[in-house]
């Protein structure tokens, strides 16, 4: 090849292109960000999985991978120490962690909005109200937010005498189930698991969740490194934003969201997961989040979750809520 | 001396093994109908079979996750118990040197550790291939080194009697003597092996038969959680069976010598 | 003297064990010709094993000399074949290669003493098992691989620790003639330890007599039988009598 002043033109000037292009598409390349739910993966979940299949999260910049959790512990330690960017934990665990030992997280927004703590029943016990728990034998897994509130639904309903019966965790809807107790505390959604072999039983499972007595704590929330939140990071609003709208997408087509997240976790079963998802929505769906949009936070009842964390969790020192949580990044994304 | 692969006492054993297995199965399905079990508590055979047969790309996917750790932490055992096993038989100073720290990692209950080496090691398939191996860990040191030692004195004063040195009578007499004794602690190591990965995977992570069953029992979909098992248990039989078929190979005339006796004593 | 191929002058042996001493041979003075066979008899106790770990050079001796081939034993001989009560064969080694197995150690190529190894296996009487693995061998068998074994290497001396203490009686006297046989075609040096009076007289050139406790030697008593020693030997007069003569040492209620 002669050395002539087109060849030196080509020789420089098209590597010089690839690697314009190369820098450019790097730089709009997209930020890969890890979230860890609050235990395992579920009907629960769907709006995440809705929003990275459907692009939101792209839409925002964002590679989201998104990962099953172990307990709001772990979730805290986690986000602490930047092994995942976003977590979904309990609210009231989080303060009563902030208080004890500061952790560096941040509450950014609420999931489940209403809490879903509740006490569950078979429909054959004929308990349909709180007063009728006199006496029965109320079986709890030995750590959680539904025992802790219990003794805010106690207080509430003014229920006196119970036998509380505590078991390991995977014990409490067999424990039901075969009427080894007349009750459990647990989760709303724990009925999607349990419905189906209640029904083969020829029963039922009933429901009395602890916000229907007065109990008005913020369930889940999503939080951040409180050092993310302080820089305003781009990508906590843009995630957030993506993520409810794959909720609201939810909430409007709830079969197809379930058959995205079969698509993507195989080893749900589509049944549970919708069952799952439309007792969840409930929580989700509330008049505050109606009036100013999904994941809503407000100061009351941040103070309101405060107050039952301190009375019924045993938290011993103060927190300065302000500190907490930060609304900033709510995006305004309707109930569809 | 001629390879048999399959001896007529094993075709004879999996005849009267698979005979045992239908009259268990047969009264499981009575008794579940008769007695009208909720199927949550014990599904029917027919039931998990079906079920087996409908998520078996499911299963196989996590049943490959969890051979994969069984079959790394299952080779670190045996190549670092062979080590350990050689050092701890060089000497009296190495062995009381060597031998607290493997009666160590014995004693400590691996079910209480995991958590820490999930800690240490990660979610993933490091921390399972290590717990597998601290279980699988000890009766490869234990058996390897008692093989190594219980070459008989006489040989060993042949060998002497004719010059050969220490590494000679080692290889030469040890290690040959050994091999039996290594292929049982093997066949103890394989199971337990599996059984480390398993515990792993309940402790934490996304993938595996453990994983599955977790998920699984949180669902109350117990069929799913019986139909792990049935997998894990066929898994077993089939790296038990490997580990057989190995030994055949590589120390043919103790794997006879072994059959010959459980004939004998009826075992 | 002169033509000695092994003496032993004065020598004793003292074991050190965690609850004090034994001593178990005290100032033995032996000697052996070349081409003799050596009976050693005595009850358990006598030191007998010990005298052959000691002139095979497996341990030193705690006084006197142990010489062999006019020189001080320092270690072990290499020159030796040894017959242990037990087999020992390797279970992993066909006959065949059992009997290789000192070629081997000693570094010479096994290849190109085939023929040597067949003709001793013949010799045993168990050509036919040279692919064989000692578990499909009889106890009888398995001590003729190991007595091959102990001549694969030519060496210059032989030794035999109760080498058929383990069989039964009848296969026990079948050895013995199967045993001079062999013994008769190479006529090396032997040493044979044993229990039986009547198997040291048949085989014996010489039987030392050994007394325990500690051990000694206590008499020593020709065979002047001629060779080769055959079945009707055992039914003569001279060998009854001999082994009346040995018994007036070692005590005639071990006959």
């Amino acid at each position: 090849m002669t050395i002539t002043t087109k060849s030196v033109f080509k020789l420089v000037a098209i590597p010089a292109m690839f690697a314009v292009v190369i820098y450019a598409t790097a730089a709009r390349a997209d930020d890969d960000v890890k979230l860890s739910l609050e235990w395992l993966i579920s009907g629960r979940h769907v709006g995440f999985y809705v929003a990275k299949d459907k692009g939101f999260y792209k839409e925002e910049g964002l590679n989201v991978s998104i990962e099953r959790g172990y307990g709001t512990a772990d979730s805290i330690k986690r986000i602490s120490t930047g092994s995942a960017d976003f977590a979904i934990l309990s609210v009231a665990s989080l303060m009563a962690a902030r208080a004890e030992s500061n952790p560096p997280v941040t509450l950014v927004a609420s999931f489940f909005n209403k809490g879903p703590e509740a006490i569950l029943v078979l429909k054959s016990s004929k308990i349909t109200s709180p007063k009728q728990l006199e006496g029965k034998r109320i079986g709890s897994a030995g750590a959680g937010s539904s025992l802790d509130l219990l003794k805010a639904f106690v207080k509430t309903t003014g229920l006196e005498n119970y036998q509380s019966v505590i078991m390991a965790s995977d014990q409490t809807y067999p424990a039901l189930l075969t009427k080894q107790v007349d009750a459990i505390t647990g989760f709303t959604d724990n009925a999607a698991v349990m419905r189906p072999i209640a029904n083969r039983q020829g029963d039922d499972i009933e429901i009395m969740p602890y916000s229907d007595y007065g109990i008005d704590n913020y369930g889940t929330g999503i939080v951040v490194n409180a050092k993310l939140a302080e820089s305003k990071s781009p990508k906590i609003r843009g995630f957030l934003k993506a993520t409810m709208r794959g909720v609201a997408w939810s909430i409007a087509h709830p079969e197809e969201a379930v058959a995205i997240l079969k698509k993507q976790v195989p080893t749900i079963s589509p049944e549970t997961a919708l069952a799952t998802w439309k007792i969840d929505e409930k929580l989700i769906v509330t008049d505050e989040t109606r009036k100013h949009g999904l994941g809503y936070l407000s100061k009351e009842r941040m103070q309101v979750t405060y107050e039952m964390a301190q009375k019924y969790m045993g938290l011993t020192k103060s927190l300065a809520l302000e500190t907490v949580y930060t609304a900033e990044f709510l995006p305004k994304i309707d109930i569809p | 001396m001629a390879l048999r692969l399959v001896s007529s006492s094993f075709m004879r054993s999996l005849g009267y093994g698979t005979l045992g297995l239908s009259i268990v199965l047969v009264l499981w399905e009575l008794v579940v109908r008769v007695f009208n079990i909720s199927d949550f508590l014990l599904p029917l055979p027919t039931n998990i079979a079906e079920r087996a047969f409908i998520d078996r790309s499911l299963l196989l996917h996590h049943l490959s996750i969890t051979m994969i750790e069984t079959v790394l932490g299952f080779a670190a055992a045996v190549l670092i118990g062979i080590v350990v096993a050689i050092v701890i038989t060089t000497s009296e100073r190495s062995k009381n040197l060597v031998m607290p720290i493997v009666i160590a990692t014995q004693l400590v209950p691996k079910v209480a550790i995991a958590p820490l080496v999930l800690l240490w090691f990660g979610y993933g398939i490091t921390s399972k291939v290590v717990i597998a191996f601290l279980i699988a860990f000890f009766p490869i040191v234990i058996d390897m080194a008692t093989g190594l030692t219980m070459v008989e004195k006489e040989l060993v004063d042949l060998l002497r009697s004719l010059g050969a040195k220490r590494w000679k009578i080692f290889v030469k007499a040890q290690i040959p003597h050994s091999l039996p004794f290594l292929f049982s602690g093997m066949r103890i190591a394989i199971t337990l092996a599996i059984i480390g990965a398993i515990v792993g995977e309940f402790i934490g992570g996304s993938q595996g038969v453990g994983y599955l069953i977790v998920t699984s029992t949180s669902e109350l979909k117990t069929e799913l959680v019986f139909a792990c098992l049935l997998v894990l248990t066929a898994a077993g039989f089939l790296l038990f069976a490997l580990i057989g078929l190995l030994e055949r190979i590589i120390v043919p005339w103790s794997a006879a010598e072994r059959e010959e006796l459980m004939l004998v004593t009826g075992a | 003297m002169p033509g000695d191929v092994i003496a032993l002058q004065g020598v004793s042996m003292r074991y050190q064990a965690r609850g004090g001493s034994t001593l178990a041979l005290s100032e033995v003075d032996l000697q052996v010709r070349e081409g003799e066979f050596i009976a050693v008899v005595g009850p358990s106790g006598c030191g007998k094993s010990t005298l052959l770990k000691l002139i095979s050079g497996l341990l030193p001796a705690t006084m006197g000399n142990v010489m062999v081939g006019g020189q001080l034993v320092s270690g072990p001989l290499r020159n030796v074949g040894i017959v242990f009560q037990s087999p020992v064969l390797m279970k992993w080694r066909t006959v065949y290669e059992n009997v290789a197995l000192p070629l081997e150690v000693l570094g010479i190529d096994v290849k190109s003493r085939h023929e040597h190894i067949l003709g001793l296996l013949k010799l045993a009487g168990i050509q036919d098992f040279a692919n064989s693995y000692p578990k499909e061998l009889s106890g009888g068998m398995q001590q003729r691989v190991s007595i091959c074994r102990a001549l694969v290497h030519d060496p210059g001396l032989l030794l035999l620790d109760e080498p058929f203490g383990a069989l039964d009686a009848m296969t026990r006297n079948r050895m013995n003639i199967d045993l001079a046989d062999i013994w008769a075609r190479s006529r090396k040096t032997t040493i044979l330890i044993t229990h039986s009076v009547s198997e040291a007289v048949f085989l014996a050139d010489r039987v030392v007599v050994m007394s325990a406790r500690p051990g000694r030697v206590q008499a020593v008593v020709d065979v002047p039988i001629p060779r080769p020693r055959t079945v009707q030997t055992r039914a003569s007069d001279d060998f009854a009598h001999l082994i009346q003569q040995v018994g007036a040492h070692i005590g005639f209620e071990y006959l």
